[in-house]
């Protein structure tokens, strides 16, 4: 499976990443990051295809990382 | 895609390429363009925007249906940027096309992207001080491929510099300030 980890704290919730997702598979949550920030979360499970347009679109090198063809889904 | 940090190698200490500087920032040396124009000789770095402390290159991009300014971070091999708009309707293959933000023209020349998963034909060009050294940056999108033409400087270096491709973690965490 594909899948997208944000790195809560170093998003700035700038949406970028979730207008660039073909698939919508991000959009921005109800929490709140240290920066302040209302951060990007990902619920693309079952429709990413990691494609990498959100890790190379977003501003914040460090916000997102992409999983391509994992066994399982993340643990958190 | 996880993060790396990049180390400068050590032959580029003697052959630095004309248009940019290295400096230590933490425990880390970076490159850091400090002169880049386009073909008309206008300067692309502003003041008036900084990115990790420097000024930031300023493009007029047009990506999927948007249109709008971005800056993009003067350490080479960083991909930090900041929008003035929200990309739409974006897709695996669309490309970037990019102009002068002083005089409006096309940055875009054709361009084989070296990537081995890119197809793209079409790269942005970005001149740098000296006859015939330029910058290319592969247009697509969700492509890191970028690559340098420097004349008088020796090929390992060149290769070596074009492949440096870094992901910072912020200001804080890549300086360690
Ligand atoms: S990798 Fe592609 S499909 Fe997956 S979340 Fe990012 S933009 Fe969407
Ligand atoms: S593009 Fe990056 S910084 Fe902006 S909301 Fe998405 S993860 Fe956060
Ligand atoms: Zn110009
Ligand atoms: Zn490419």
């Amino acid at each position: 499976m594909n899948y997208v980890k944000i790195a809560a704290d170093e998003c700035k919730g700038c949406r970028v990443c979730v207008s660039v997702c073909p698939h919508h598979c991000l959009m921005i949550g109800t929490q709140i990051n240290a920066l302040g920030y209302q951060h990007a979360v990902f619920h693309g499970f079952d429709t990413c295809t990691a494609c990498g347009l959100c890790f190379f679109s977003c501003p914040e090198p460090g916000a997102i990382t992409v999983f391509a063809d994992e066994k399982e889904a993340p643990h958190e | 895609m996880k993060l790396k940090n990049t180390q400068i190698p050590h032959e580029l200490r003697q052959t630095v390429p004309p248009g940019f500087r290295l400096e230590q920032r933490g425990d880390f040396e970076y490159l850091i363009v400090e002169s880049i124009f386009c073909r008309h000789g206008h300067n692309l770095l502003v003041n008036s925007v900084k990115i990790h402390g420097e000024p930031a290159i300023k493009l007029h991009v047009k990506i999927g249906k948007s249109e709008g300014v971005i800056f993009v971070d003067a350490f080479w091999g960083s991909h930090a940027k900041l929008y003035s708009f929200l990309p739409e309707e974006v897709t695996p293959t669309t490309s970037v096309e990019a102009f002068c933000p002083v005089c409006g023209t096309s940055l875009m020349e054709e361009y084989t992207c070296r990537e081995p998963e890119c197809d793209s034909t079409r790269g942005i060009v970005l001149y740098l001080p000296g006859d015939g050294n330029t910058v290319h940056v592969c247009a697509r999108l969700n492509c890191p491929g970028h690559h340098l033409n420097i004349i008088d400087v020796p090929d390992a270096v060149i290769n070596t510099i074009s492949a440096i491709n870094y992901f910072g973690v912020g200001a804080f965490e890549l300086f360690g300030e």
